[in-house]
């Protein structure tokens, strides 16, 4: 499999034994050996599958998160009578499941497919509650109430796939290649895209329109979400806080420190450092606050209640505690807690922020980067649901309380008070429903309210399945003309993939994972926070102003919380880290020491990106020769590699102090890290390429776009589904010319292509711009014939006062004869019966009153391929039929090899003339030589040696990216011996004989297998002529658009053609004539429009009155209809006529 | 669905047990109660388009009365 680069081994090394000249140091460094670790690739993927990051999320969501939202409101509380409540003590989900006539059946993911269910699994909850009221009172309790129902996310570990293997997967009708990650709602497969933002809780610094720098915080605790801004005005120099909650948006940043107590100018120098620089720009800061007569923290206070928005806040007022320190303490950086009125904690964090803003304006390298990844996370479904689950369990506890209150009020009770039949499940239920079908994240409690977060799961091809789940929607609207979001970041180096993005206005903002990238999850703070006290962090209680940033101590900021200092940094950073290898702390704490800032950073937070890398000592890789033995043998997993310290995981941010090495050789004694396959750093989509390296980068990035409209195979159950639109090849092929992700992601076994013999020449001229010459014969063979299936769905109504629709079957007269021929593919029952040929206006359903007809494309004949009956949601009887039709390529059909090099069919050439070789061999078709010099896809010229090669020796070649050093990718000079081995010239060119005259042709010409894949794009979907057809009411114009069968537009530029040239009665002909002519009555007095009265036979004025001055003339309805549009509008449009 | 006719029959999509439904009737399978149905294939005989040409020109003319003679039963 690969070539290995041996080092040299040691009975070499001594016969190089000169006595004298030892080079001492060489001896003593440890033996180099590469190893081969590509197998850590499967085995990581086998435990973690592709989607593994919605998986995780969803869990954590399932396990964790759903239990802390419960917990921090359990309680639903009587307003009037606080002994009266009722407590949540636990939560759970339960199996999926659904309810109908009061039994509950257990469901699976396609029974919900197929019959547009929601897989969903009740929430349980055990409750206490207290039954009955006044003086008796008892304690009841209740286990698995049911309040509501949780959409289940395939795969994940509430679903009945959880943990099947791939017969069970089988017989569960799932496909086993199938990712999961997603959900079904309502019968379709829906994705929560990845959402991109900014880190919460972290000082991020920047500058903002005006220039001026900001340092700001997005604060997201439990209880409040806000955003504090500091900026620094750039002429004065004077610093401001800019926060909601306050009038002004400037407020003296030295005002707020007073008010927290910190009424020592001195002490706040000493916390921002004693570099008289800082003191100097703090200094007009000061001066200000000293001019508003701000001395005491009394005075602060005060001086900022009158800066307090006032409808900001009702709930504290009733309080002692003043609107301005409620702000200060559970707004203003609510990241940071107080406790006890200790203010402290707060005011450091402000110094540090002050710290740093200064630190940015003497040195403009320490501003921070946005559009840096380590500086982002990423939300994923269990994130954005668990808001969501949030926000309605509130409102259903609000719900119950206020219902309590009612029934309490009410004056005779008939039944026993009983608490725990006001929890309504519908609430829960229907609103964890409609965010994810419609995709509307509307949270009020959080201000949130997002658009499009759920997509319908792409099933075009199962690369673009992959290729969905793994996409990143952007934080930045669109329209925004900046560069900086959309440009590929360095730090993007192995967790996002760089080629594929979308082309056109969201390049670059529409990201996709990497092959290897893992998102994380919460972790547990509180034990992770007594380890880094244990470990020598000194408490920030206890330190002074003036020792914060005393020289050689580097501050410890957990989670964006400064924890405390460390004089040893490193120290503590190799103590974390060696912790972290052993398995005592989560794999994925990244703890990140930053020499600028003097800061050490350690983060648990979920959402951050990171990879495996495999850990090496002083350049020397840990994992060795036995160790991938072992795991080839199966007696080690991935997870052994990661529990023995051999593999750890580095997010974006700890790969700035790690020193990675691309291959074993490289490394050198400073290399901390070495990668596991360079290959990883691209995504599911551009892994299918094969040598991508060769090709230029824009072409990979077409292919990414293209490989998700490719037909093949979507899933092994594509059969069994009902998808609105399928489209499936005949006879799919793996690819020649594979790659390792190719295996990897399963392409192998779902493919969408076929291996054509391609010839890279020139004939007949229909192959100039990027056009296709195919073989009439190849064609016939099964080459590019496709399967379009269609779902066609009716629903037989019933409606309420006990009517309904009715099917009938079909009618017939006395000799059994159909009375309309329409019906001819009905069956008794007046349903189209599977099997049969349908034509276009057949009926499908002999529905009453209306029936449905079949409106299928002319000429190639459909088929009705199944039929499937079942109940909907409110027990209409549901019909849904797959309808099927078979198509051969035809010219204008769109192909596409693998290098972004598409090309329509431009026409098919018989077998008898196209060309052949010495052996036989004709091509299945032929592409122009001109794709080549300006594409520059050299790519796809070493796929065809390497598929020529593969097909003459028997064997698959690879081309995976970046893989020529490791053996993963094979080499044109290994390739081209095979060649000449096998016959054949070593630069792939073929001797080859015209087929219509039989002559040798000039030259010799460059030919072999290339993977081409049939795009979704086909003429038979798109062609549309007409004559003449509908029209819309309201202009009398022709209809627009193929659906509508419209006419074909004379648009703007068109007619600029045409009355440049001079052709005005083809204008006329077009715009009125063949468009709407109208006849009108116009009073050549008044300018006005008549009409014609057909008693007297002549146009009628009826401005004027009279018919005297009538002309008739025809003008465009749509004119016609404008005048009259402005006159409605008290303009008067007047016609004045002429002899023309 | 008049009730004179034969029922038409229609197969569970999971124990594939053959089915009649009447109108109004839940969608069920009787013996293991999932809740799909597939119609069945239909029973006339269909003949491709292609295939039918290709008959017409190269069957003699035993072969195509025997065509003829399924056109006549397929009409009726």
């Amino acid at each position: 499999m690969g070539v290995r680069q041996e080092e040299v081994p040691m009975d070499h090394a001594e016969l190089n034994f000169i006595p004298g000249s030892i080079d001492k140091q060489k001896l003593a460094a440890p033996v180099k050996s590469a190893v081969d670790k590509f197998q850590l690739l499967p085995e990581f993927l086998k435990g973690r599958g592709l989607v593994k990051q919605h998986l995780d999320s969803y869990n954590y969501f399932v396990k964790t998160d759903i239990k802390k939202i419960v917990r921090a409101n359990d309680r639903i509380v009587c307003k009037f009578d606080p002994s009266i409540f009722l407590r949540f003590k636990d939560v759970r989900i339960g199996r999926p499941s659904v309810s109908r006539d009061a039994v509950s059946d257990d469901l699976r993911p396609h029974t919900c497919r197929l019959s547009d269910l929601t897989y969903a699994a009740p929430i349980l909850v055990n409750v206490e509650y207290v039954q009955g009221s006044h003086n008796q009172k008892i304690l009841m309790e209740k286990n698995d109430v049911v309040i509501g129902k949780m959409p289940v996310m395939l795969r994940s570990c509430c679903c009945v796939l959880y943990g099947k293997d791939e017969a069970e997967l089988a017989r569960l009708g799932e496909c086993p290649l199938d990712p999961g990650g997603y959900f079904v709602i309502k019968g379709t497969e829906k994705v929560v895209l990845i959402q991109e933002q900014l880190s919460k809780n972290r000082i991020i610094l920047d500058k903002d329109k005006k220039g001026d720098i900001n340092a700001s915080v997005t604060s997201s605790t439990e209880a409040t979400k806000s955003k504090t801004v500091i900026s620094m005005d750039s002429k004065t120099m004077k610093m401001y806080l800019n926060l909601n909650q306050f009038t002004t948006k400037k407020i003296p940043i030295m005002a707020i420190m007073k008010a927290m107590g910190m009424e020592s100018d001195q002490e706040v120098v000493q916390m921002i450092g004693r570099d008289p620089r800082f003191g100097a720009l703090l200094l007009p800061s000061m001066e200000e606050c000293a001019s508003l007569g701000i001395h005491t923290q009394q005075q602060a206070l005060e001086f900022l209640d009158k800066k307090v928005t006032p409808s900001a806040f009702t709930r504290s007022t009733s309080e002692k505690e003043s609107r301005v320190s409620y702000i200060l303490r559970s707004v203003f950086l609510a990241n940071v807690p107080v406790q006890e009125n200790n203010f402290r904690p707060k005011c450091i964090y402000v110094a540090v922020m002050l710290r740093r803003m200064m630190e940015v304006l003497l040195n403009k390298d320490a501003m921070d980067d946005k559009d840096y990844v380590g500086n982002k996370r990423l939300e994923l479904s269990g994130q954005l649901i668990s808001l969501l689950f949030e926000d309605l369990f509130k409102s259903m506890i609000s719900d119950a309380e206020t219902e309590m209150v009612r029934v309490l009020n009410k004056q005779s009770r008939s039944s026993r008070f009983d608490p725990s039949q006001f929890i309504v499940k519908d609430g829960i239920t229907n609103g964890l429903e409609r965010a994810l079908s419609t995709g509307n994240w509307d949270v009020k409690r959080f201000r949130m309210h997002k658009k499009g977060v759920t997509q319908v799961l792409g099933r075009l091809s199962f690369i673009g399945t992959l290729g969905h789940m793994t996409r990143i929607s952007p934080q930045f609207e669109k329209s925004r003309k900046v560069s900086g979001p959309r440009a590929l970041q360095p730090s993007q180096w192995g967790m996002l993939c760089p080629c594929d993005t979308p082309e056109g206005e969201s390049c670059g903002l529409i990201k996709n994972l990497a092959l290897m990238t893992h998102v994380t999850t919460d972790e547990e703070d509180g034990p992770l926070i007594s380890l880094c006290y244990c470990l020598g962090v000194e408490d920030l209680e206890l330190l002074s102003g003036e020792e914060l940033h005393s020289p050689n101590s580097f501050l410890v900021i957990f989670n964006g919380l400064i924890l405390g200092k460390h004089r040893r940094p490193q120290h503590f950073a190799t103590a974390m880290r060696k912790l972290r290898r052993a398995g005592k702390v989560g794999e994925f704490v990244s703890v990140f020491v930053n020499e600028k800032q003097c800061c050490v950073y350690i983060a648990s937070d979920g959402g951050r990106v990171c990879r495996p890398l495999v850990i090496a000592d002083k350049g020397v890789s840990r994992i060795k020769e036995y160790h991938m033995k072992e795991l080839v043998d199966g007696v080690r997993t991935f997870e052994d590699f990661l529990r023995e310290g051999l593999i750890e995981y580095l997010d974006v941010n700890e790969e700035n102090n790690a020193l990675i090495a691309l291959y074993d050789a490289e490394a050198t004694t400073e290399t901390t890290h070495i990668e596991i396959e360079p290959f990883t750093i691209l995504g599911v989509c551009a892994g299918l390429i094969p040598f991508p390296h060769h090709n230029q980068s824009p072409r990979n990035t077409y292919q990414c776009a293209m490989g998700k409209q490719a037909m093949g195979n979507i899933a092994y159950n594509e059969l069994c589904r009902m998808d609105t639109l399928l489209y499936l090849l005949v006879y799919p092929q793996r690819p020649l010319l594979t790659t390792r992700t190719i295996e990897l992601v399963g392409y192998d076994k779902l493919g969408a292509g076929q291996n054509a013999t391609v010839a890279v020449m020139s004939y007949t001229g229909y192959d100039i711009e990027d056009a296709i010459v195919m073989n009439k014969s190849s064609l016939d063979r099964g080459f590019g014939r496709c399967i379009v299936m269609k779902k066609y769905s009716a629903i037989h109504q019933r409606h309420g006062n006990d009517t309904s629709e009715f099917i009938m079957r079909p009618t017939r007269d006395a000799e059994n004869k159909l009375t309309d021929n329409r019906m001819r593919v009905l069956d008794e029952d007046g349903i189209a019966a599977p099997g049969e040929i349908i034509r276009p206006n057949d009926i499908y359903v002999n529905k009453r009153p209306s029936w449905q007809t079949f409106k299928g494309p002319e000429g190639e004949p459909s088929v009705v391929d199944r039929v499937s009956l079942f109940s909907d949601r409110n027990n209409n009887m549901c019909i849904k039929f797959i309808i099927r039709q078979t198509r051969r390529p035809e010219v204008g059909d769109k192909f596409s090899s693998r290098h972004g090099q598409k090309g329509v069919c431009g026409t098919i050439v018989q077998q008898e003339d196209f060309v052949f070789s010495e052996r036989g061999i004709c091509p299945d078709l032929i592409m122009n030589p001109h794709g080549f010099p300006s594409r520059m896809t050299v790519g796809k010229m070493i796929e065809l040696l390497g598929g020529k090669a593969g097909v003459s020796s028997g064997r698959f070649h690879y081309g995976s990216a970046f893989g020529e050093p490791s053996g993963h990718a094979d080499r044109v000079e290994a390739i081209s011996e095979t060649l000449v081995k096998c016959g054949f010239s070593y630069n792939g060119k073929d001797f080859l004989y015209s087929g219509i005259t039989g002559t040798p042709l000039q030259s010799y010409v460059f030919m072999g297998p290339i993977y081409y894949q049939k795009l979704k794009h086909m003429v038979l979907d798109k062609m549309h002529a007409r004559g003449s057809g509908p029209r819309v009411m309201l202009t009398r114009q022709p209809t627009e658009g193929r659906a509508r069968n419209g006419g074909l537009r004379v648009g703007e530029m068109e007619r600029d053609c045409l009355i440049a040239y001079g052709a005005s009665m083809l204008i006329y002909e077009r715009l009125m004539i063949s468009s709407d002519p109208f006849e009108v009555q116009v009073c050549r007095g008044c300018g006005l429009l008549g009409y014609y009265n057909h008693k007297l036979k002549t146009g009628i004025c009826s401005t004027c009155k009279s018919g005297d001055n009538i002309s008739t003339m025809k003008l465009p309805y749509a004119c016609k209809l404008l005048i009259q549009e402005l006159q409605s509008m008290n303009i008067v449009p007047r016609l004045k006529l002429d002899e023309a | 669905m008049d009730p004179q006719q034969e029922p038409v029959s229609y197969i569970c999509g999971d124990c594939a047990m053959e089915n009649t439904l009447k109108t109004g009737d839940v969608i069920q399978c009787r013996e293991c109660g999932y809740r799909i149905l597939y119609k069945k294939r239909t029973r006339r005989s269909i003949i491709h388009v292609a295939f039918w040409l290709f008959l017409m020109q190269t069957a003699h003319g035993s072969l195509r009365a025997s065509i003829n003679q399924t056109i006549a039963r397929k009409q009726a």
